[in-house]
């Protein structure tokens, strides 16, 4: 009868990078989903995607916990909740403690600018797995300049302060523009005198209405390469060694998607519409406790789909270095197998660096 | 905290705490306790089996740990000593009152 009842109640720290997460991967069973729960921003940023719906209507409390019963009985783990901003909501922390009664390991993406002290104490509270913040520049001017709202900026440093006194947990991310990249180590230096992790990202995409023009916003090609090796060359990274990677002989199994997708989580878009992924909302279905089970059986199909013999990415050198995304080929040119430009020039110039070690001086010296 | 021996108590009640929620995800079952503060950046679940699941689910405020342990019984299919299963019943419950996740009911 030893560990009948109780064969791991000891030493059970999860670690998601590994066994079960890969389980439930390998068995596509949906754990996580980010559910942006409204289009509502305080915020007006010049490169939003959702910049011409933050007057949209946004789904109903009723509708929204409806939803979230849903992927409790589909047995959902992870929510992360996402906007717009999501303290918008006036009912955001009772969707929140719901949520959390409920069971969901939740995170938060968010501005952090109307975060106050009747949120932390619930936090407090209801901890969060992580509060992730947006910061758009380092300083009170770019900010405004960024998000056309005056006084935010020492607002969100305010907060990210006593969340963290709290004893949340608290991360910085960036999407870098091309209005403050000169500011790009004064935002990390930010995170770092918090002690919290930060990230950041340098593609902007087009609007969820296929409007490139934000994307004038896009730092130059050559100023993000120059960050990622010169970030590179103070940590070297060894590819291979985490355990989330899975090593896949693309020439012999030629899959048109090397995420993710389709395989244990997706997104549920502020209309209600469940999509594969952020990039894969233009084929989002309206959830229902019904028709969920077909909507997440159809995303089956992604990580099965091959590219045609005719797609050259890959017989491409520098696949492995290349960001481009079929869903939002799809999406911008109608052609999953669109090749844009753009990302050859980027995953050629890291090949060159990574692999053939040219120096960095040398590689961007070919980008304009 | 009292630990209860195999012997003593054999007609305690006990009752789950609010914090802790039991959910099946994918054929798994876990005790989840939602005002975890993820302190040094872990994210702990506790793992149970099935039986465990089914003692989560019958503690109630109401029953004693001999009514778990004879429910439990009936629910077994193998031939299993009551004793044995009644032992185990106390173990697991002194495992869940060692980390919070119930309390004594007077």
């Amino acid at each position: 009868m030893d560990d009948y009842f109780l064969d791991k109640l000891e030493n059970q720290v999860l670690d998601f990078a590994t066994d079960k997460r890969n389980q439930w991967e390998q068995n596509h069973q949906l754990y996580s989903v980010i559910f942006e729960v409204t289009p509502k921003c305080n915020f007006n940023c010049v490169h939003c995607y959702l910049h011409d719906h933050h007057c949209s209507e946004e789904l109903s409390y009723e509708d929204v916990i409806k939803i979230i019963d849903i992927l409790y009985e589909k047995e959902v783990l992870f929510i992360t909740f996402t906007g717009g901003d999501i303290f918008t909501r006036k009912d955001f922390m009772d969707i929140y403690v719901y949520a959390k009664k409920k069971g969901f390991i939740v995170e938060l993406y968010t501005n952090g600018a109307l975060i106050n002290k009747e949120i932390i104490d619930i936090f407090k509270q209801y901890p969060p797995l992580l509060v992730d913040i947006s910061m758009y520049g380092a300083c009170e001017e770019t900010c405004e300049k960024v998000t056309g709202v005056s006084g935010a900026f020492d607002k969100v440093l305010h907060n990210i302060e006593e969340l963290i006194a709290a004893g949340i947990r608290v991360s910085m991310k960036t999407p870098m523009l091309d209005l403050y990249y000169s500011e790009i180590y004064q935002i990390k230096g930010i995170a770092d005198s918090f002690g919290i992790p930060f990230r950041t990202s340098f593609e902007i995409f087009p609007s969820i209405d296929n409007d490139d023009s934000i994307q004038q916003y896009q730092v130059s090609l050559r100023d993000a390469l120059n960050y990622e090796f010169a970030e590179f060359s103070k940590r070297p990274k060894t590819w291979g060694e985490d355990n989330d990677i899975e090593l896949v002989d693309l020439k012999k199994s030629m899959p048109l998607f090397r995420c993710k997708l389709g395989r244990a989580s997706c997104v549920i878009d502020f209309q209600g519409n469940m999509c594969p992924c952020m990039s894969f909302r233009h084929i989002g279905k309206k959830i229902t406790i019904n028709n969920f089970d077909a909507i997440w059986q159809s995303f089956s199909r992604y990580p099965k789909m091959k590219a045609s013999p005719e797609y050259k990415c890959l017989s491409c050198d520098a696949y492995d270095y290349c960001d481009i995304c079929p869903a939002m080929m799809q999406f911008v040119y109608g052609d999953m197998e669109h090749i844009d430009e753009h990302f050859c020039k980027c995953a050629n110039a890291r090949c060159s660096f990574y692999d053939k070690h040219v120096p960095i001086d040398e590689v961007l010296a070919n980008e304009t | 905290m009292v630990i209860l021996n195999n012997n003593h108590k054999r007609y305690l009640m006990i009752n789950k705490r609010e914090n802790v929620v039991a959910r099946k995800i994918h054929d798994t079952f876990f005790l989840i306790d939602i005002t975890d503060n993820y302190s040094d950046d872990k994210c702990v679940l506790y793992e149970i089996n099935e039986s465990g699941m089914f003692i989560w689910n019958s503690i109630d405020r109401k029953k004693t740990i001999d009514e778990i342990a004879a429910l439990l019984k009936v629910a077994i299919i193998d031939d299993i000593d009551y004793q044995i299963i009644y032992d185990d019943v106390v173990d697991f419950v002194n495992a869940l009152k060692a980390k919070q996740f119930v309390k004594e009911e007077a």
